[in-house]
């Protein structure tokens, strides 16, 4: 006699198509690869009580765009250039500089970097899942993960770079045009570092391009040239009398990024990869006829990646 | 060969008058990134300003208070000014340096007139030690065993005392070196004392065993001054490249490890000069 299918259940007015018991055979088995690839060990760290300028000459030797802040092997804080941004006259922030050490440059940057860091840091397990750590790049919008060995302290941080290089194999074909960043925050070419620093913090972006009056690009500013001038000690220099305001109302041109990759909308998305690897740079800017069609950046990149 | 000390040293050199200020003499090490301002009136050297000056300004009861505009150079700045020939040797100065525990020369163009040519320091002669001594010292014959330790959880007081004293301090947790406290993590840092002087409330249990807010006076731990990017050298590594660590990253000490990652001595700045004066009797 044949029995009725086990697996179905009959429950108030219908019929369920499993018992409720786990059924081994259709399990979907998927091995998450590793984070170890992907953490990047060598990233700036300070203390609380490490003077911003300080924090900047790390970032600065490293390239990095962030610095941890570790306290008792314990992820303290994050200090990131947005913070930092918004300190050095970008955002509500710049209120310390103006009233506490009256705009002296010296002072200002000789502040702990434990008040000015983002406390409450999101972070991830040397044990967790890659998966995890992209759900939190997305749904928080975070560029860069620290990663905590429960034993050892900090492991390093996971950036959307790192996560690019390691499946730049994985990069489409695609045309440039259909990835990129289309609204680009741009400004003035006779724009002062004070305006450039209060767009990028107002619209949370690291690179804006300058554009002439007849839209044509004549640099691009971003957060690499603007450590790099703190971070040297240059800015001292240039803000001659002592006070921070000298600094912040010469032209940003200046401190525009030398070296660029410059790449047409049709450009395969690949080639682009390669190119900026090969420069060491993190962004790409995408023009086309002298005009300025959009910007493309690793979180661009990677999101391509993902989506494919 | 002889190795002059007119090649390592630096010039133009970064003075002030005895009557400035000390926040002037501070924002010029700032701006010109320099650890030595020589304090000289009438281009002849009175006194030498360093980070560690400013160290000790802090463990000193009398001027720790005092707003760095009101200090002037000439209260604190160390005398005598100690002075080399461009014509002397790497060796000869090295052993000025530790005979007078002192971390920089001022060289002058002849004795007669002592006009200021330039100025060598310590991290110059570390220059001349890893441009010519490479190879001829390992780390375990000059590592010192017997240094100042602490752990993260000490008052940074004691740190503080320590490095007055000349001595960087390695901080241990464990017998696993967790992090390096140097003059220039503590030279200007000067919201430090701001923050011990009003005491906090926090609830606790009082002294009777009751609890009620008490008031506490955070000190300032060594935990949040360290510096955590500790790059270690092995026992038999070359002493050339535990200099080149520290005249990269700008510590002043770089710790010694075994191969369980246990703590066994320190280089510092002060080794290498020791070494770069037995090397004489060795090349």
């Amino acid at each position: 006699m044949k029995l009725p299918n086990p697996r179905r259940m009959y429950e108030r007015a219908r019929w369920l198509r499993s018992d409720g018991k786990p059924n081994f055979r259709t399990v979907v088995r998927e091995k998450e690869p590793e984070l170890r690839s992907l953490i990047v060990p060598e990233v700036p760290v300070a203390s609380p009580q490490t003077p911003l300028l300080r924090c900047l000459e790390k970032m600065r030797s490293q390239g990095f765009r962030a610095v941890v802040v570790v306290k008792a092997g314990e992820i303290a804080g994050l200090l990131t250039f947005h913070d930092i941004a918004d300190y050095i006259g970008g955002g509500s922030r710049f209120k310390i500089v103006a009233e506490r050490y009256g705009g002296n440059i010296y002072k200002a940057l000789t502040i702990p970097s434990q008040e000015l860091m983002s406390r409450n840091v999101v972070y991830v397990e040397t044990g967790d899942t890659l998966g995890k750590v992209l759900e939190l790049m997305v749904s928080q919008g975070l560029g860069l993960i620290p990663v905590l060995d429960p034993s050892r302290g900090l492991a390093g941080v996971i950036t959307e770079g790192s996560i690019v290089r390691a499946y730049s194999g994985r990069v489409s074909r695609k045309p440039v045009s259909e990835v990129m960043t289309k609204t680009v925050v741009t400004a003035g070419e006779d724009s002062t570092i004070h305006e450039v620093l209060k767009l990028m913090v107002s619209m949370g972006v690291r690179r804006i391009p300058l554009l002439s009056k007849d839209s044509k690009l004549t640099g691009v500013v971003t957060w690499r040239g603007l450590v790099e001038i703190i971070g040297s000690h240059r800015v001292f220099e240039l803000a001659g009398s002592g006070f921070i305001q000298d600094f912040l109302k010469l032209r940003a041109v200046e401190f525009a990024d030398s070296d660029i990759v410059v790449v047409e909308p049709t450009t395969p998305l690949e080639v682009l990869v390669s190119k900026m690897f090969e420069r060491n740079l993190d962004y790409a800017i995408v023009v086309e006829d002298e005009t300025l069609r959009g910007i493309v950046t690793e979180r661009d990149i990677m999101y391509s990646i993902l989506a494919s | 060969m002889r190795i002059k000390v007119e090649h390592y040293m630096s010039h133009p050199v970064v003075a002030a008058h005895p009557a400035d200020n000390l926040a002037r003499v501070r924002n010029l090490m700032l701006r010109f990134k320099v650890g030595h301002i020589v304090i000289a009136s009438d281009d002849k050297p009175q006194g030498m300003i360093s980070k560690s000056d400013f160290v000790k300004l802090m463990y000193n009861r009398k001027w720790s208070y005092k707003p760095l505009t009101e200090i002037r150079a000439q209260d604190i700045m160390s005398k005598p000014v100690y002075a080399v020939l461009p014509s002397r040797s790497v060796t000869y100065a090295a052993r000025r340096m530790l005979e007078k525990e002192i971390g920089s020369l001022v060289v002058v163009r002849d004795a007669a007139s002592m006009s200021i040519a330039g100025i060598t320091t310590r991290t110059d002669l570390l220059r001349a030690f890893i441009e010519n001594y490479t190879g001829l010292f390992k780390v375990e014959e000059y590592a010192e065993k017997d240094v100042p330790t602490c752990s993260p959880e000490h008052s940074v007081f004691y740190a503080i005392e320590k490095i007055v004293m000349g001595q960087p301090v390695v901080v241990v947790d464990g017998g696993r070196v967790v992090g390096v406290v140097s003059r220039s993590d503590l030279a200007f840092l000067s919201t430090l004392f701001s923050t011990l002087k009003k005491p906090l409330r926090v609830k606790g249990i009082s002294p009777r065993g009751v609890e009620s807010i008490i008031k506490v006076y955070p000190a300032v731990m060594v935990s949040e001054i360290m510096d955590t990017d500790v790059v270690f050298v092995r026992p038999d590594e070359d002493l050339a490249t535990a200099a080149q660590i520290m005249v990269r990253s700008g510590v002043d000490a770089v710790p010694v490890v075994n191969e369980n990652e246990e703590f066994v001595g320190v280089v510092t700045k002060q080794t290498i000069l020791k070494a770069l004066k037995d090397s004489t009797s060795k090349k």
